[in-house]
Parts: structure tokens; sequence; C-alpha cells
């Protein structure tokens, strides 16, 4: 495990818009899609995940119901609201400019 | 979430809290299912889902933080924890609300005066827009009247007043019943109750300048009830007044009071113009007429002002001989009929404010100590996770609920207090009446209370938020000293608190010493023994000469009365009550000292009978008194004050010299000149600060009024003899009521009731800032050698002289105390400016007065470090140490 690097603030918000964009899912199932999505190369406190959902949905990028898990148990599903997708969409874009931004800079300490 | 079910989130949280509760359990009971998947026995799948899940209870905290109104939610639950916490410290919390209830509740009650006198509008009808209209003369600051042919030119040419009225008052006597009885008439000129807006309750009001062969009267309700039992026929009853017949046309509500002033009216007439068109007095130079508009819709006061000063502009031009210099001045009415009022009851309103300010540092002071006690519990939910600012917002909730209890009780010791304030105020208080607690007093409570919780609670809730956990947790049951700040801001609120009190005990020793200086003789007479009535023989039955001759033959009646010592009449009596004669300030010429028409003085007038001033005690210096062969046909004489012999006549004998008096009121066109035959004492009139002022005067014979007040001085106690005087005067008249039946002292004692309310107010309320201060000094002091009883013992232990701990405490004290004194004095010495003009005998940076609070205080303080420090040096070593 001690290659999993610890989150960047502000990353769990956009891994949750990411990974809910793809279909509604469960808490549970936010954080099992984003450590598929990361190929587990970054540590989701699992705890940290229900205020991050919270907050979201009080912001009014996710909206929720209750539904029917695959095991039949009661789950609370999260889905993204429009706002929550124009969100996700500014986010990517953010991220890959920082992203390319901070390689670019790396690169010429090295250089 | 709609903000709907947000708000019904606060006040049901659990079920949210459950929502979120069965959330987390799927996502245990899921990650549990994929580690048995994986192969992982269950007992350590769910130890491990668990760990790797983290804590539950805080992610609850955060997660609901975020889905409800999290202020609101919070401040429910603070009020709640708060008032928990106010009950385990039941002592702290009775100290500090009663401590708050009295300051609010004092707040309260002088605001209640406050807001009758000088706040609410005039209770006619839009009474904001009504004006006192004035004539200014910038050389005769009192005679302020407006003259009857002004009056007219301002009602017909101004465009700003949509109405204007004149009135006075008058004394008539109502015969046909039982008794003569004297009653109180105001005469109207002009529209008067259209201006105020008020329609009658029984009848018509009078209509202006109407041309009738019998005069209307309109009565108050209170005379209508008194002497009509409240007859609903009385419209059209014929009334007999000072021997002419009036005629009721109407009855006034009963809340309907004007003018506002002391002395009910029994009813209001009405005159025409044409009865005054012959009368001397109704000239243009004779201001006499006290004056009421209402502005029009759409105008200001200033842009009225504008208006009125061109007019008046106009008519010194058109008629110098009158008007030249003079202006036309507009006070809103309400203004003017708080009066000389308002700045005493603002200065009461001031102190009334430090004595809460005081309590509110004093209650900071406790809420500061009990911080430090509380510092465990507060590092704790610190450590769970609050935050500083949801921390200081408990702390400031637990204030406010504190303020809000102080408030609750201080308002109902306000309803009180306001009840007990009203027996207070002095009798001339103008709208006494109308105090009592309203919404907008009410108002002002909660926001006092608030107000008062927000100075109070803010720095030591932002202070005691401020927690270094490592210290506060590892210090563990022992003693927590509270820092750096905390002590230091205790200090300062006991420095304020000092401050505060030697600013209110300057202004109580000021106001106190007036009020005595102005009961002490000498006064320049002799009050003891005097009985005073106002006579006021009917002009419609005597002329002035007749009442003259009657005021000759009552003189000789109270004389046969057996305990009477002395009898005589004056205009005026040595008291403030006389003030109105102002108005007759004639201008003063002196024979062999011409100056320009312009430049000539004025002087105060009394007209009196023989024997004035022998029955008053007023020292005859030089000459003689006036006698009865001083009359009408003799030659015309004078006698002077000490004041206008000093003024006038510095380096000569002012007998046998000749001085005219010029005042169109009192004289007309005649200026005859006027020989000084005596010169007597001054008379400081009691109650109208200042030195005494140039005074003439003369005979009541050589010219006649139909009022004065007759002065009897008796051997004994005065109000012994009062019925056999009243006989004495119906003796010359049957029909004669006396009036205004009052000894000197007890006048004297009324005509410093403005005094006497502020010395008492002040006196009252310094006690309390002084009694809380000291409080506040000795809870400081006592908390400081609380902290220090360790290190107190450990000195002892060490061989320290109790002496030294003792004067160690002392000066902690006498430093914050000195330091206090300080910044109060200086701070009495620029609020002076305050005061100024309510004081008489001392000026307000009399160092004798600075002193005695300087003694005063330094007394107090000193008992309050004296118990303290004492308890500081019996420290005992061994106890000392062992409770560490």
């Amino acid at each position: 495990m001690g290659d999993e690097a610890a989150l960047l603030p502000g990353t769990l918000d956009v891994l949750i818009l990411k990974s809910i964009s793809l279909a509604p899912e469960h808490g549970y199932g936010v954080l099992l899609r984003i450590q598929q999505i990361t190929g587990g190369a970054l540590l989701v406190e699992q705890g940290a995940l229900y205020p991050a959902l919270a907050r979201l949905e009080h912001q009014g990028l996710l909206a929720s119901e209750w539904g029917t898990s695959d095991n039949n148990r009661r789950a609370k599903y999260y889905r993204l609201t429009a706002a929550g997708r124009r969100r996700l969409k500014s986010e990517t874009e953010r991220w890959e400019r920082l992203a390319l931004a901070m390689s670019r800079a790396l690169r010429a300490q090295e250089a | 979430m709609s903000w709907m079910s947000r708000l019904a989130n606060v006040f049901r949280p659990s079920g949210v809290d459950r929502a979120l509760d069965e959330e987390i359990a799927f996502h245990l009971e899921a990650r549990v299912d994929d580690l048995v998947a994986n192969g992982m026995p269950r007992q350590e799948a769910e130890l491990l889902a668990r760990r790797q899940f983290g804590n539950r209870l805080r992610i609850r905290e955060t997660s609901r933080d975020v889905k409800l109104l999290p202020w609101l939610d919070a401040v429910v639950r603070d009020v709640r924890h708060g008032i928990r916490a106010l009950r385990r410290a039941p002592m702290l919390t009775l100290v500090a609300v009663a401590t708050l209830a009295l300051g609010i509740g004092a707040n309260t009650a002088v605001f209640s005066v406050v807001n009758a006198v000088l706040l609410r509008p005039l209770p006619f009808k839009d009474g904001s827009r009504l004006v006192s209209v004035w004539s200014a003369d910038p050389k005769n600051p009192s005679a302020t009247w407006v003259s009857f042919p002004d009056f007219i030119d301002i009602r017909t040419q101004s465009r700003s007043l949509a109405g204007l009225a004149s009135w006075y008052g008058y004394e008539m006597v109502l015969t046909g019943a039982a008794e003569p009885q004297r009653v109180q008439v105001v005469v109207v000129i002009g529209d008067l109750f259209s201006v105020l807006g008020v329609p009658p309750a029984l009848g018509t009001t009078l209509r202006a300048e109407r041309d009738a062969p019998e005069q209307g009267v309109v009565l108050s309700h209170r005379f209508w009830a008194e002497r009509f039992g409240s007859d609903p026929a009385i419209v059209g009853r014929g009334l007999t007044l000072s021997g002419k017949s009036y005629r009721v046309v109407g009855v006034m509500p009963s809340a309907f009071q004007f003018p506002i002033q002391t002395v009910p009216v029994d009813m209001w007439a009405a005159l025409g113009p044409e009865q005054f068109a012959d009368i001397p007095q109704m000239r243009r130079g004779a201001r006499m007429m006290d004056t009421i508009g209402r502005l029009r819709e759409g105008v200001d006061v200033d842009g009225a002002r504008a208006e009125l000063d061109v007019l008046a502009t106009r008519l010194s031009r058109q008629y110098p001989e009158s008007n030249a210099g003079i202006g036309i001045r507009l006070v809103p009415a309400a203004e003017h009929v708080a009066g000389r009022v308002s700045r005493p009851l603002l200065v009461l309103f001031a102190a009334v404010a430090c004595v809460l300010l005081i309590a509110c540092a004093n209650v900071a002071n406790l809420l500061l100590a009990r911080a430090t006690d509380r510092r465990r519990e507060i590092a704790l939910r610190s450590a769970l996770g609050a935050g500083r600012a949801r921390i200081a917002m408990q702390l400031l909730i637990e204030s406010l609920i504190l303020a809000l209890a102080g408030g609750v009780l201080g308002g109902l010791i306000a309803t009180w207090g306001v009840d007990a304030l009203v027996a207070l105020v002095p009798g001339d208080l103008p709208r006494a009446g109308e105090i009592g607690v309203d919404r907008w007093v009410l108002g002002f409570t909660v926001t006092a209370s608030l107000a008062t919780g927000l100075v109070f609670g803010l720095a030591p809730a932002w202070l005691a938020s401020r927690v270094d956990l490592t210290v506060a947790l590892q210090e563990g049951g022992r003693t927590l000293s509270d820092g750096a700040r905390a002590p230091r801001l205790r200090g300062a609120l006991v420095v304020a608190e000092i401050a505060l009190a030697v600013v209110l005990l300057t202004g109580a020793t000021l106001f106190l010493t007036t009020f005595w200086r102005l009961q002490q003789a000498p006064q320049g007479f002799d009050p003891h023994n005097v009985l005073t009535f106002d006579v006021t023989w009917p002009w419609e039955k005597y002329s002035y000469e007749q009442a003259g001759n009657k005021f000759r033959e009552l003189q000789t009646a109270l004389r046969a009365v057996p305990g009477v010592t002395g009898v005589s009449a004056g205009m005026q009596l040595p008291d403030r009550g006389g003030a109105a004669t102002d108005a007759l300030w004639p201008y003063l010429e002196i024979e062999g000292q011409p100056v320009s028409k312009d430049a000539r003085p004025r002087t105060a007038l009394v007209a009196n009978q023989p024997g004035y001033f022998s029955t008053l005690g007023i020292p005859l210096i030089a000459g003689r008194d006036f006698t009865d062969r001083d009359s009408l046909e003799a030659p015309n004489v004078v006698i002077v004050n000490e004041s206008l012999a000093r003024s006038y006549f510095a380096n000569e004998n002012p007998i046998g010299k000749r001085v005219k008096l010029d005042s169109w009121l009192v004289f007309g066109d005649k200026t005859p000149a006027r020989e000084i035959v005596g010169v007597v004492g001054d008379v400081t009139h009691a109650g109208l600060p200042g030195a005494a002022r140039p005074l003439v005067y003369i005979p009541l014979a050589q010219r006649p009024f139909n009022m004065s007040y007759v002065v009897v001085k008796t051997d004994n106690d005065p109000a012994r003899l009062v019925s056999a005087i009243r006989a004495a005067v119906q003796s010359v008249d049957t029909d004669q009521p006396i009036y205004d039946v009052k000894t000197l002292d007890e006048r004297i004692g009324m005509s410093v009731g403005q005094e006497r309310f502020n010395a008492l107010l002040l006196g009252a309320f310094s006690g309390v800032a002084l009694l809380l201060a000291a409080i506040g000094l000795y809870g400081v002091l006592s908390y400081t050698v609380a902290q220090r009883t360790h290190e107190i013992g450990v000195r002892l232990a060490l061989g320290a002289d109790p002496h030294d701990v003792l004067r160690l405490v002392i000066r902690h004290g006498v430093t914050l105390v000195a330091v206090g004194l300080a910044i109060g004095i200086a701070g009495s010495l620029t609020l002076t400016g305050l005061v100024e003009g309510l004081l008489f005998g001392i000026s307000p940076s009399d160092p004798r007065a600075h002193l005695a609070v300087v003694a005063v205080l330094a007394l107090v303080a000193f008992a309050a470090c004296w118990i303290p420090a004492r308890r500081a040096a019996h420290v005992d070593p061994i106890v000392a140490l062992r409770y560490e």
C-alpha cells in the first residue's frame, strides 16, 4: 500500500463527480469506482466520502434517491445533476491544465 | 433539498441522522461482504471495515453540518446546552442575571421617560408637522412671543404654514354655583382646533373669529366631568365667567390636552380680532401670544424657516418702529415642549447607560473567570473537532441567554420602576402623564438586552475559545492558569468600570451640590412662616385702578387676622414661579446717562405693595420702602436692587436719581421719570441659577395690575391660618377665590424639583455604579489570589513576610484603581460641557468635587482590596501546597 498517494485537497470532489458521471451509484459503489478508475493509486479515506457526498448534494451537484442494491439491500443512490455535469467538465479542464503546467514545470527544473 | 425541508431538518435531526446511519451501515455491510468474498473471516472483516471507515461519529457530525441549516441547528443545540451549562453554575447565573436585570430595568425606566417627553410625537394629528412660532429679538432673549398684528401677517402671508393659531392662558371666575370657582381659560385666536386636527367629543369646536354676540367656550373633558357631572346636554348651556356670559359649544375628548402644561386647562374660549382692536396690548410691539402652526404638506421646517425669514425682513422694513431686527423663529413643537428638561433627561439617560456598561463589565469578568474553570470542557470539545468559531458561538449564546433573562426580569423591574419614577419626576415635567411602557419601550428593552449580551459576551467568548489543547489537557486536574490575555482583559474591564464610576460620581457630586446650594440660605430673603397665594381681580369687574384699591383693602383685612405679623403683595415671588414676568422686561433709561435707543439696557420689573420687603425679609439697604402715599397721583417712585445700583451707580448714591422705564406692555406710551427712593438687597431667585440681575420695583398703586401674589408672614406655622385668611379675603369680595395657596418654603421646594430629581437619580445611579465597580475590583483580586494560592503558599513556606504578600495584592488593586481614577477624572473634565447650565453654585471642574470623588472611591476601593489581600496573607502554606 506504500505507493498510494494521499489525496490533494479538492480532488475527492472531482473524483466523486467523475465516478458518478458514468452511472448512478451508492456510496460504497463510489468508493469502489474511484479505486477502480485510479487503479488504486489514490488513497481515499472511506469515512471522508460521506461528508463529501453530503456537501456535493447540498451544493446541488448531486441528487439522491433510495433504491435497492445488487444484493437486495436498501441503499442511497447518487446521480449527477446538470450543474454537477457542468462542474465536472470545468473541473476536468482545470485539472488538465494544472497537470500539464505542473509536469512542464517539473521537467524544466530537471533540465 | 429545499429550504423548507432543510429548515424542518433542524427541528427533527434524528431523521437525518437515521438516514445517514443507514447509508453508513450499508457501506460497512457491503465492505464486509466483499472482504468475506475475498476469503477473510467475517469477524476480522468487520473489524477491518470499521477501521478503514474511520470515526463514524465525527463523520456524522460533519455530514450533518452540511445537510442542515448548520447555524440554526447549532443555535438550537447551543441554547439547550447553554441553559444546561448555566444551570450547573446557579450562583453565577443568579448574580449575572440580577446585575443585568437591574441595569436593563433602570435603563428601560429612564428610557420610558425620555420616550414620552422627548421622542414621541405630540398627541395631535400628525404631531410632527406642528411647529411653535416665536419672535426672535437678539437683544431680549426672554421676550419672544408673537404680537397680534404680526400673527395676522404671518397667517395671511406665509405659504409654508397650512394653519396658524395663537393662544394665551387666562384665569376667570366662574360664578352662578355655590362657590365662586377660578377656571383656567385658554383664549384662542385663530382656528386652533383644526391646526391641531382634533375633533370634539361633543358639539363643535370654536370657529375662527366668529362674529357672535355671545362668546363660545369649549370645555375640557375633565372640567365637564367634575363641574357638570358629564351632563350630555351641556352643549348650548350658558355660563357666567367673570361677570360675562358665554355659551358652551362643545366638549373635547378626555385625552386632549392643550397647551401641554402642568396646570390643566378647564376651557377654551375664542376672541375675535374686533375685541382686540382697542387694546394697546394688541399693538405690533406687544408680543405676548403663544403661537402654533402646522407645516403644509411637503414643506419641512427648514423650508418654512427660509420663507419666514424673508417675511420677517419685510415686516421690519414695513414697521421699523416695532419690528427692526425682530426675526421669526420656528421650533418643532415637540422640541419646544421638551424645552429645558431635554438636557437633564439626556444626561440622566447617559448616566444610566453607564451603569449598564459597568454591569456589563462585571458580568464579562464573571464569564472570563468561569471560562477559565471550563477550559477542560472547552479543550475537550475542541479535541473532538469543534472549530474555534463554533465554541465562541456557543459561549456567546450563553451570554445572550443571560442577557435575555436579565432583560425579561429588567422589563418587570421597569414596569414597577416607571411608577416610582413618575412619582419622583418634578411637577413641571411636560408630558409626564404620557410616561408608560409601550411597544417602543419594550423594543428598547429587547434591543438593550441583545446589545448587552454582545457587549459582555464577545470578548470572553473569543478569548476562551482560543485553547492550546496540549497545555489544557496536560495540566489535567491542576488549577489552570489562564494564558496571558485574560488577566489583562480583566484588569482593563475593572479600570473601565472605575473610570465610569468616577464620571458618574463626579456628576452626582455636582448635582447634589447644586441642589443643596439652591436650598441654602442666604438667598437674600427669609422664606420661613410665609404663606403665599394668588389673587386675581377679574378685569371684567374691576378696573386696574379699582383692583389696586382692592389690594389695599385686602392688606388691611389680613393684618387684622391674629397671628399675622406682615402682609404685602407683589407681582412676583422670589422663586422660579414668577419667571413669566420676563415679558415685562422694560428698557431702562437713566437720567444723566444718555445712550442711543438701540443700546438701552433692560431690567427685570416687579410691582409690589408697601411692606413687601419687610414681610419677605429682604434688607432695605438705603432710602425707604414704598408707602400708601406713593399713589397714582403722587410722584412716580422706584426702588432698585443692589445689582442695579452697582451696575449703573457705581460711584454715586442712587437715591434721588431718576430713571425711565419703557415697555409697551406695562406702561403703554407713558415713560415718566421715576425717582429712586430706596435700594434693597439682591434676591437670588431660587432655581434661577446665575448671579442676581438688575431689578426695579415699582409701587403696585402706580401701575396697577389685576393679579398679584399676596404674601402673609405669620408668627407660627402659616398653614394653621389658611381658613382665617380665606375668610378675610371673602370679607373684601364674596366672589373672590384665592388660588395656589402654598408656603414659600413649599414653593422653593417645588422650584428646585428638577434639580432634586437630577440629584436623586444621579446619586442613585452613581451609588450603584460605585457598588458594581467595587464588586468588580473585589472579584478580580479574589480571583487572582485564588489562582496564585500555590505560589503564595510557596513564598510563605520559604519565609516571605505575610505583610509583603498583603502589600503585593493591595499594590495590584491600587494600580487598577489609580489608572481608573486618572481616566475617570480626565473623562469627567472633558464632559463638563454636558452639565454646564444645569448647575448652580459650583463649577463643573471644581477641584473639591473631584477630590471628594477620589476620597470616596479610594475608601471603597481599599475595602474591596483589603478582604482578598488578607486572605492571601493568611494562606496556610501546608494547605496551599497539599491542595496541588
